[in-house]
């Protein structure tokens, strides 16, 4: 667990200015904090924000562990049954036994994903509830693979553990009368997942954030937005929300960012009015750059607060130009980009999917089905028996 | 990330639903705390307070709060290391061979609050702030412990239980039965915390839910509609028997030692209406913290029996 | 003392202590009339005569002889009626002001203190009577160049000091004013108890019948000593508090503890957001949802707060806006 916070510059233009007088002044300890360094040692950032390479490095890693596994087992399987596969049988399992690819993972944990959200609705949880557990199963298999943990099986455990951690206590018992389910199957995996989680249960969603920016455009936008309006548009975000989380948005980029990508899709003018006066630079400051930076630095040190001087609450809240405005508008617009992107998983991919998974694991019924296959076919009879299917519940 | 890099060496505690060990880092060879939870013991699979207190310790990162150092799983037992504390305040405000002065109070009040601003800072009610969960290291750092009952700052129409706080230190909103309390009951914690600090006995001990409401309004007055909107709503207000608020003057002799500046943050602190109750941010800009005499340096403060 | 230096020109000037040199104003017909002196050469000349002498610049000494170039802001009051004074006092202000150390900065070693002090007052003297000005002047300098920082935070700590000795009249007013109140709570008490004593022995006396008189008497005493403790334990307290004063003993404990406190109070110590993207303004917001609640009793009365729901969400909205992840983690 490295607590570690790297201290990457921000989009904020201007770093703490660390002058002499300034520091030689302060206690031992001291350390400035600002709301971003909040987010920066939250666990949502220090251990599940990655870049898109590392997202695609993790998975492959978790896919490439799965698939040796996977074709360790089939090897031993042919070689302790070599003296009774036919050829047909062999290549059989060559085609149909293959392990998942990465993409067919993905594939599988977007349509569970999916699916967790809607057994969470089901149950009449709360938003963050379900936001929770969204995050909790998505964040499962980032380093599990769909072929060691049946995503199935951990639907309500993830639902479960969510309630729990948000506050929203059901015992398992009552939890799994409503949800169909029973105690042990709801408890098999727990320790699992929260080890998986690497005991990070604390989550930022989007959805205080939406709550944040509806008042803030309504404070810098005063008397130019219809409130009505806002209303709807609050609505509507709050549910574009729920679907982020169902992809990898939410790994990519930070919750303000995600929220502001969100909104800017349903009123791409509003969020550019916004952001315009909010964090576009003063006309009359434009002119001389460089002077602006060190006013900007000297007030800052005056500012050095704490001195405990009580007038200087005041100025605390004086509007800061401290974002580069063009790198904001570029985050914002690659957020949408891949919003925009992501689709849903249909039911007949993710069956297709799921039946490749259950085989490469279960190679002998997939030579069962088969044999059973030939005899009908010897039989003139087309029908193949269901039952042997991997079920998967639409 | 694993047993392997840890001893346990010596139990030194045991809860209803943890046991905590001694033990050491070996790869670094400091001395650490492991508590243990019972995860076996409970029906509803994992429990709700070894969830809270993992899912707050993770994000919580201050000189004043507890550091989490690891966490793993063994025997199917979860497992917090944690840093060593050897000492707590409850431990050196009842250990009458350890003298400590206005300073000193002091600097335990600060530490205190900045740990709990923290906590705050990142919408979080401790909900459990008393002397025994004032954990002091061995350089004299007061660190904010045990997140068993904490939890995240509620939105707006979540109903909170008011069954929370030890009773000595419980506010009053939280006794009258309150669903929709604040940080405000954390910050009532410190002052009774306080107010202890400078009496060295627990300054409302009441011995069961009804007479600490008794013993909390005899003290400090039983609180009205006017100071306190609303308050006589809660179920139970007309029962009440009606105490007056103490003047600053009884409060002086009270609180013999106490300088006017300490005893004005201690009287906010102790504010009867939630609403009005200094937070931690004024409790910390008040005027005792820079008056002197300036808070002890925390490694010069005896925390342990002086041998005489 | 001598003033030799500048009393050569100053004779012929200074029979009248009442009237300016220079114009002849009399104090005497013009009360409100107001000495300046100039400490370059310490001669004395009214307040008009400064304002019209000197007003376009610096101008020559008006006194016949004197060829010091002087400057209008330089001028000051004179305080002592011997210019001589005047002068030494002056000269005192400069160089402390320069050689500002204390024994602390000695730590603690009285002979090297003393030892600077025999040097500080060697400059003085040398300044004062003209031994060697320029030499002087040259070390004052080098030394004021050398221990620039030392000079500054001797400095600083000297406000401090003054500071602190304010607030401990104050702290040791409160506490005198609350051991009055002791002492006369236990006066009464004691008086309370006598009269207590006194009927309680009568009442005891007349109730027993043939009992041993000194035993009654010792009992009640007895109840007596274990009654009045309350307020007597208080003063008690009250007087270790006094003995143990924060205040004494910091001043005891030297450089160490000086350096410290020249540090500012830091409330969060950098734990908190100078810069905060947002302002909490509820007169501008429209929310519904949160606006009913504020107007429900069970959520007045449980401390409930509007402002705590806004900067809440506020906070969130931009706390790690400006985190780019795809740097930051890259």
């Amino acid at each position: 667990m490295s607590r570690e916070v790297s201290q990457t510059p921000d989009i904020n233009k201007s770093d703490s200015p660390a002058t002499e007088t300034a520091d030689s002044k302060k206690p031992a300890n001291y350390k400035r904090i600002s709301d971003d360094d909040l987010y920066r040692h939250s666990s949502q950032f220090r251990m599940w924000s990655f870049t898109e390479k590392n997202l695609r490095e993790k998975r492959k890693k978790t896919n490439e562990r799965a698939i040796g596994t996977i074709n360790e087992k089939l090897r031993k399987f042919i070689e302790d049954n070599k003296s009774s596969l036919t050829e047909e049988e062999l290549q059989t399992l060559r085609v149909k036994a293959s392990p998942l690819s990465m993409e067919e993972e993905l594939q599988l944990i977007n349509f569970y994903s999916k699916k967790v959200q809607v057994i969470a609705q089901h149950l009449n949880l709360p938003t963050e509830v379900i936001a929770t557990s969204i995050t909790f199963f998505r964040r499962f298999f980032l380093d599990n693979s769909v072929m060691e943990f049946d995503p199935k099986n951990l639907v309500h455990t993830t639902i479960f553990l969510a309630c729990k951690s948000e506050n929203y206590f059901i015992s398992v018992d009552s939890f799994a009368k409503k949800a169909k389910s029973n105690r042990e199957a709801i408890l098999k995996y727990e320790f699992k997942l929260v080890e998986s989680l690497k005991f990070s249960l604390l989550n930022h969603h989007p959805y205080k954030p939406l709550h944040g920016f509806f008042l803030d455009i309504q404070t810098i936008l005063y008397g130019k937005v219809d409130l009505k309006y806002m209303g709807q548009i609050y609505d509507r975000c709050k549910k574009k929300i729920t679907d982020a989380l169902l992809t990898d948005i939410v790994y990519l980029f930070t919750p303000p960012q995600i929220t502001l990508a969100i909104i800017s899709m349903e009123d791409e003018q509003l969020i550019s009015r916004y952001l315009e006066l909010k964090f576009g630079k003063d006309i009359s400051n434009n002119t001389d750059d460089q002077e602006n930076g060190v006013n900007k630095e000297v007030k800052e040190v005056n500012k050095e607060e704490e001195g405990g001087v009580p007038e200087k609450v005041d100025d605390k809240h004086e509007p800061q130009n401290d974002i580069e405005l063009n790198k904001l508008l570029t985050i914002i617009s690659q957020c949408v980009d891949l919003l925009e992107k992501s689709e849903s998983v249909t039911t007949d991919d993710a069956k297709r999917v799921a039946a490749k998974n259950y085989y490469c694991q279960n190679p002998s019924i997939l030579l069962q089905k088969l044999k059973r296959k030939l005899e009908s076919s010897n039989d003139n009879n087309g029908n193949e028996s269901p039952s042997k299917k991997p079920k998967i519940e639409e | 990330m694993s047993e392997s890099n840890y001893t346990k060496e010596k139990k030194v505690g045991e809860g209803t639903y943890a046991v905590v060990y001694l033990g050491k880092q070996l790869s670094s060879g400091d001395s650490i705390a492991v508590k243990e939870i019972k995860t076996s013991e409970f029906k509803d699979g994992l429990d709700m307070s070894a969830i809270r207190e993992v899912k707050y310790l993770q994000e919580l990162n201050h000189p004043n709060v507890i550091n989490l150092i690891d966490i793993f799983m063994a025997y199917d037992n979860l497992n917090l290391v944690l840093e060593f504390l050897p000492t707590d305040l409850e431990v050196v405000i009842k250990d009458k061979n350890i003298l400590f002065t206005p300073a000193d109070i002091k600097s335990w009040m600060l530490m205190t609050l900045r740990g709990v601003y923290h906590v705050h800072r990142n919408f979080i009610l401790h909900r459990d702030l008393k002397p025994n969960n004032l954990l002091i290291s061995p350089d004299g750092l007061i660190k904010v412990a045990d997140f068993g009952l904490a939890r995240a700052v509620p939105g707006p129409r979540e109903m909170l239980t008011s069954n929370v706080v030890t009773r000595w230190y419980r506010a009053p909103e939280l006794l009258f039965g309150a669903k929709h309390y604040t940080y405000a009951v954390d910050v009532w914690s410190i002052g009774v915390i306080f107010a202890e600090l400078m009496l060295r006995i627990p300054y409302l001990p009441g011995q069961d839910d009804m007479n600490q409401m008794e013993v909390t309004f005899r003290a400090l007055g039983t609180p009205t509609d006017k100071q306190w909107p609303e308050v006589s709503s809660f179920p139970g207000y007309n029962k009440l028997q009606i105490y007056p608020s103490p003047s600053r003057d009884e409060l002086r002799k009270r609180f013999i030692a106490a300088t006017e500046s300490a005893l004005t943050l201690m009287e906010n602190m102790l504010m009867m209406n939630p609403q009005t109750r200094w937070n931690t941010i004024q409790c910390l800009e008040s005027e005792y913290f820079k008056e002197l005499p300036a808070p002890s340096d925390p490694a010069d403060i005896n925390i342990f029996s002086q041998k005489v | 003392m001598s003033t030799q230096t500048i009393s050569g020109s100053l004779d012929e000037y200074d029979d009248n202590k009442d009237m300016c040199p220079i114009c002849k104003t009399d104090r005497y017909l013009s009360p409100d009339l107001k000495f300046l002196v100039n400490p370059e050469c310490y001669h004395k000349i009214c307040e008009n005569c400064v304002d019209r002498i000197f007003s376009l610049g610096p101008a020559q000494c008006p006194y016949k002889g004197c060829d010091k170039i002087l400057r209008k802001n330089k001028f000051k009051t004179q305080v002592f009626d011997d210019v001589g004074v005047e002068k030494e006092v002056d000269i005192r202000k400069r160089v402390f002001n320069v050689f500002n150390k204390t024994i602390d900065d000695f730590n603690g070693n009285l002979d090297d203190f003393n030892k600077y002090l025999e040097d500080v007052e060697d400059i003085v003297y040398n300044l004062d009577h003209g031994v060697d000005v320029e030499k002087t002047e040259e070390r004052l300098r080098t030394y004021e160049e050398l221990n620039k920082q030392l000079i500054l935070n001797n400095i600083e700590r000297s406000k401090k000091d003054i500071e602190n000795f304010s607030q401990r009249q104050q702290f040791e007013k409160e506490m005198k004013l609350k051991k009055k109140l002791l002492e006369r709570q236990i006066e009464e008490e004691d008086r309370f108890n006598k009269e207590w004593a006194k009927k309680e022995i009568v009442n005891r006396l007349m109730s027993s019948s043939g009992n041993d008189t000194t035993d009654v008497i010792e009992g009640v005493k007895n109840t007596v000593k274990l009654k009045k403790s309350s307020a007597r334990r208080k003063l008690e307290e009250l007087n270790r508090v006094l003995k143990d004063n924060p205040y004494f003993a910091a001043n005891n404990m030297g450089q160490n503890n000086r350096i410290k406190s020249s540090i500012p109070y830091t409330p969060f110590n950098g734990d908190r957001d100078l810069h905060q993207r947002f302002e909490v303004d509820e007169t501008k917001y429209n929310d519904p949802l949160v606006q009913e609640l504020e107007k429900r009793k069970d959520y007045i009365a449980s401390g409930f707060r509007t402002d705590f729901i806004y900067e809440r969400v506020l906070t969130e909205a931009f706390m790690g806006l400006g985190c780019v992840i795809s740097e930051e983690r890259a």
